[in-house]
This record gives structure tokens, C-alpha cells and sequence, in this order.
């Protein structure tokens, strides 16, 4: 029986990514990319204060893709070398005007609320429920200490 | 003063004998016993399901309850169309309340994880899944996949850049998948977009299977009882069950609720600390984001073996702790005399810390956008 079960289990762990055999995608990392995805990308890996080595490679690859696209090379030859001398500044304002005035490639940045009153009210609160909470639980642990509630003994294993 | 009601007094009633009356509590909870069988559910607990490592389960139905709630209020202001959820989820997050709900969901999300995974791990380590919890244990791991899918649905609500990039993922797993992947195609239904299936899925598909399921495991732990203390050999652990105190299951019960408590106090003390952010509104064909901390260490894997590795590793994990009662099957529940597991059970850990930190520090790397 025993066996059985651990030929089951390591049966199934090995048919588990069987699907996988049926998968008509996934060969997406193999696919190039168009200059305009790799723009964006370098934009938005700059206007999320991410690296500017990473920024730099997505331009350097922009640059030497022959796929189509609405960016303009010169710009992106431009912002690469703002980002060779390290101003990144520079580099975001070419790589912006490297797209079509009209092209919706601002990445913005995350919204975060600031703490306000509804925040600082929340926080307190919370920390009152903490404490109330608390206190209950000791609560409970004394009276079990000084007044067992046990009503029998275990039998279950 | 001192003038006589004519009313009967207590004593009266009962023969001139005054009997100690019942808690308010109390006599409401018989009051809605005697209407709706509440008592069907109690058991008697042993004493030690009262300690914090017992109460895990507890403490993590406690914050689904309160996830659900605070995602009832979401949903009054959330528009899942591609066109306005991001900037739904704007204004809820510029609103005074919604702020501050929004937050505490995010907040409870992590909470709920953390908890779900503790619960898991001392069960694992107390050898709870074993005869006769199989089951108890194999409805825990669906449970746990559940969870795992309502967290990352709940990420896509956003519509955010980490949204979009986790939808593509999402649709770039289920072309894998073939034909089995059809409900994430973008032709599966033309008149309803993915983000709004994705939508139900979050508030409806899957929180119906986890109650399903969470029915289950709870019938299941009635039925079996509260695990035993495990230290010792079988023979000491059963003499040691038989001997333990048996409590109300309302003590049981009280503890859940005032650890529910400490959830939604830490959820709001956390949204004040560090309020729930919204990502940038989506570009396509840019993969600039890493998923949340939960999923992170899922993030190497992904850099190595591509995005094949995010449906076949949650797959094998998933797939060996439902088959971790089957393997593990010997009558000793003592960690420190199942060594082999135990030390197996460390190095997953382990590993998961470190590629989870590993991830936090490496650049983000496109797999599936351009």
C-alpha cells in the first residue's frame, strides 16, 4: 500500500507541468522587440529612478534593432549619450521628444496619499484596538489560569 | 426610597432561591442556540489549541473575514473597465475613507499571507497532516492556492503598470497552457474584457471556492479534533492527549476574535505608516515592475527557465505538499524525530528566503513584454 502511494505521489509530481507538453506559446524571450517598446522602456527604467546602466543597454538595443518604428532614432542617440556622461536628466527630456507629441509614454511615478488626518485617526485606532485586544487576550489567559474552564479529559490522537 | 414595586422580584420566581444569573452573553448565545443550533459547531478544545501557534488558522479565517469586508466597501467605488479602473482606484485612494480601507485590504493581503504560511509551517512541523488529517491538510493547500490566486487577481485590479505586466503574464502562462488556457484568452468572451472576468474571478469565483473549501477544512477539523502536542514518541503523544484538559470551544473562539483584533489594529496602525500606493497607469510593452513581496521569489525562476517556470514551479510545490501526507506517513509527529523532512522543510525555506531577497536587489528584466 505503502508503495502504491509513493508511486501515486511521484507520479503526479511528475505529470504536474504535463500541459506544458500542449503549449502552443512561450517563446517570447526569443522574440525581438520593436525600437519603440525598448524606448519606452528605457523611459519608464529612468522615470522610475531605476538604473541607468539598465536604460542605457535598452537604448544601446533600440538603436540596433531593424524593426519598424514611430521613434526617432536621433533622439535616442542623444539621450544615450546624456546617459554616457551621466546626466539622466537630459536623458529623459530626449527620450520624451523621441516619440510622436501625441504618444501616451509617460510613465508617471506611484501615487501614494500622504498621512493625513484620516491617517493619523486610523493609526490611533489601530493602536487602541491592539492594546483593548491585548488586554482581552491576557484577560483570558488569567481566568484560565485561576478558574479552568476544562470540561474533561482528551481522548483523540 | 424604600417604597415596595409591586413587581415580583428575581427571588420570588425561583422559590425564594437566588441561583447566579447567566452572563448577558451567555443567555443571548443560548437565545440564538435554541433558534439557529449554534452549538452544532462547538467542540471541546484540548488546552493547548489555545496557544498562538494553534490559533494560527484561527487568527488567518480572521483576516479573510476582514478582507472580505474591507473589499465589500472597494467594490462600491471600483470600475472594472480598462478604460477607468486605474483612475477609480485613484480616487478611491485620494478619498479620506477609501484611503484608508484601500490600505488596510493591501495591509490585510500580507497579513493574510504571512499567517496562511505560519499555519502551514507548524502544521507541517507538528505533523498534523498526518492520519487521519489527510484530507484537513489537502483542502489547507487548495486553500492556500486559493489564496494565492485571490492575491494575484487583486493585483491586477489595480491597473496599474504591475497590474498590466501580471495580465501579461497571466495571458502569456495560459497561451502555454493551450487549449486549456482558454478563460485567460483575450477572444474567450469579446463583450466582457479580461480585467472584468479577472474581476469576478476575484470577488466571486474564487472567494465562493474558499468558502467551499474553508467549510470543508473547518468540517474536517471538528471532525478529527485539534491535533496533539507532538513532542515524544506515538505511544507518549496519545497517553498525553488522553490526559489533556478538554476547554469550551468558546475559549477558542474569544481568542480568534481578539486576535482579529491585533489583525485589524496592525492593518490600520500599517495604512497610516505606509498608505496603499497606486503604480503609474499602464504602458504596454514595457516590463519595468517585479511582483509583490509574496510573489518575489517566484521572480529568478522566471529570469532563468523564462515564464514557463511561474506555471511549473507553484505546480510542483503545490503538487508535493498534497502529496506530503502520502510520503511523510510514519506514526511520529515529533519534528525531532522526522529529521529528514524537517531538514528538507528548512532548506525550502531558506531557499525561499533567499531568492525572495535575491529578487528584491537584481534589476528588473522584460520577459514577456515587447
Amino acid at each position: 500500500m505503502r508503495a502504491f502511494f509513493a508511486t501515486a505521489c511521484v507520479l503526479v509530481l511528475a505529470l504536474a507541468p504535463l500541459p506544458l507538453a500542449f503549449a502552443t506559446g512561450g517563446d517570447e524571450m526569443e522574440g525581438p522587440q520593436t525600437p519603440d517598446a525598448l524606448a519606452l522602456q528605457a523611459l519608464a527604467v529612468l522615470e522610475q529612478g531605476l538604473s541607468g546602466d539598465l536604460a542605457a543597454e535598452k537604448l544601446e538595443e533600440a538603436l540596433a534593432s531593424k524593426g519598424a518604428g514611430e521613434v526617432s532614432p536621433l533622439f535616442l542617440r542623444d539621450a544615450r549619450r546624456a546617459l554616457a556622461r551621466g546626466d539622466e536628466a537630459a536623458a529623459v527630456g530626449f527620450l520624451r521628444r523621441a516619440f510622436p507629441p501625441d504618444d501616451q509614454h509617460v510613465v508617471g511615478a506611484t501615487l501614494r496619499p500622504a498621512l493625513g488626518a484620516n491617517g493619523f485617526t486610523a493609526g490611533a485606532i489601530g493602536g487602541l484596538l491592539i492594546v483593548l485586544a491585548g488586554a482581552g487576550l491576557l484577560r483570558r489567559r488569567a481566568a484560565d489560569r485561576v478558574h479552568p474552564h476544562a470540561v474533561a479529559r482528551g481522548v483523540r490522537s | 426610597m424604600g417604597k415596595e414595586s409591586d413587581a415580583p422580584r428575581r427571588s420570588d420566581l425561583t422559590g425564594g432561591v437566588k441561583s447566579p444569573r447567566p452572563h448577558r452573553a451567555v443567555r443571548l448565545g443560548g437565545w440564538l442556540d435554541e433558534r439557529l443550533g449554534l452549538s452544532a459547531f462547538a467542540y471541546p478544545v484540548p488546552r493547548h489549541a489555545n496557544t498562538v501557534a494553534y490559533t494560527l488558522g484561527g487568527i488567518t479565517l480572521g483576516s479573510f473575514v476582514l478582507l472580505v469586508a474591507s473589499g465589500v466597501y472597494l467594490t462600491q467605488f471600483y470600475e472594472p473597465s480598462p478604460a477607468r479602473a486605474h483612475a477609480s482606484v485613484v480616487e478611491i485612494t485620494q478619498g479620506d475613507v477609501g484611503s484608508v480601507i484601500r490600505s488596510v485590504h493591501f495591509w490585510l493581503s500580507s497579513i493574510f499571507v504571512a499567517t496562511l504560511v505560519l499555519h502551514l509551517a507548524r502544521t507541517f512541523v507538528t505533523g498534523s497532516f498526518k492520519r487521519p488529517r489527510e484530507a484537513t491538510w489537502i483542502t489547507g493547500v487548495a486553500l492556500l492556492a486559493l489564496g494565492g490566486g485571490l492575491l494575484f487577481t487583486g493585483t491586477i485590479l489595480k491597473w496599474d503598470q504591475e497590474a498590466l505586466e501580471a495580465l501579461e503574464h497571466n495571458s502569456e502562462i495560459a497561451r502555454l497552457f493551450g487549449a486549456l488556457g482558454f478563460w485567460f484568452a483575450d477572444d474567450f468572451s469579446r463583450s466582457v474584457s479580461l480585467l472584468l472576468r479577472d474581476y469576478i474571478a476575484h470577488v466571486s469565483i474564487l472567494p465562493t471556492i474558499a468558502v467551499f473549501l474553508l467549510g470543508t477544512h473547518l468540517f474536517l477539523v471538528k471532525r478529527h479534533g485539534v491535533s496533539p502536542v507532538p513532542w515524544g514518541d506515538a505511544a507518549q503523544v496519545r497517553e498525553r492527549a488522553r490526559q489533556e484538559e478538554r476547554h469550551p470551544f468558546t475559549t477558542h473562539l474569544w481568542r480568534i476574535l481578539y486576535w482579529t483584533l491585533v489583525v485589524l489594529g496592525l492593518a490600520l496602525v500599517l495604512a497610516a505608516l505606509r498608505p496603499a500606493g497606486i503604480g503609474p497607469e499602464a504602458v504596454e510593452g514595457i516590463e519595468i515592475t517585479k511582483p509583490p513581496w509574496y510573489f518575489l521569489w517566484l521572480y529568478p525562476f522566471e529570469n532563468w527557465f523564462g515564464v514557463k517556470a511561474l506555471a511549473i514551479v507553484p505546480g510542483v510545490l503545490l503538487a508535493g505538499l498534497a502529496a506530503l501526507p502520502f510520503l511523510d506517513r510514519g506514526d511520529e509527529r515529533d519534528p525531532r524525530r522526522r529529521r529528514a523532512w524537517v531538514a528538507l522543510a528548512t532548506l525550502v525555506v531558506l531557499a525561499w528566503g533567499a531568492l525572495t531577497v535575491y529578487a528584491y536587489v537584481t534589476e528588473p528584466v522584460a520577459h514577456v513584454a515587447g
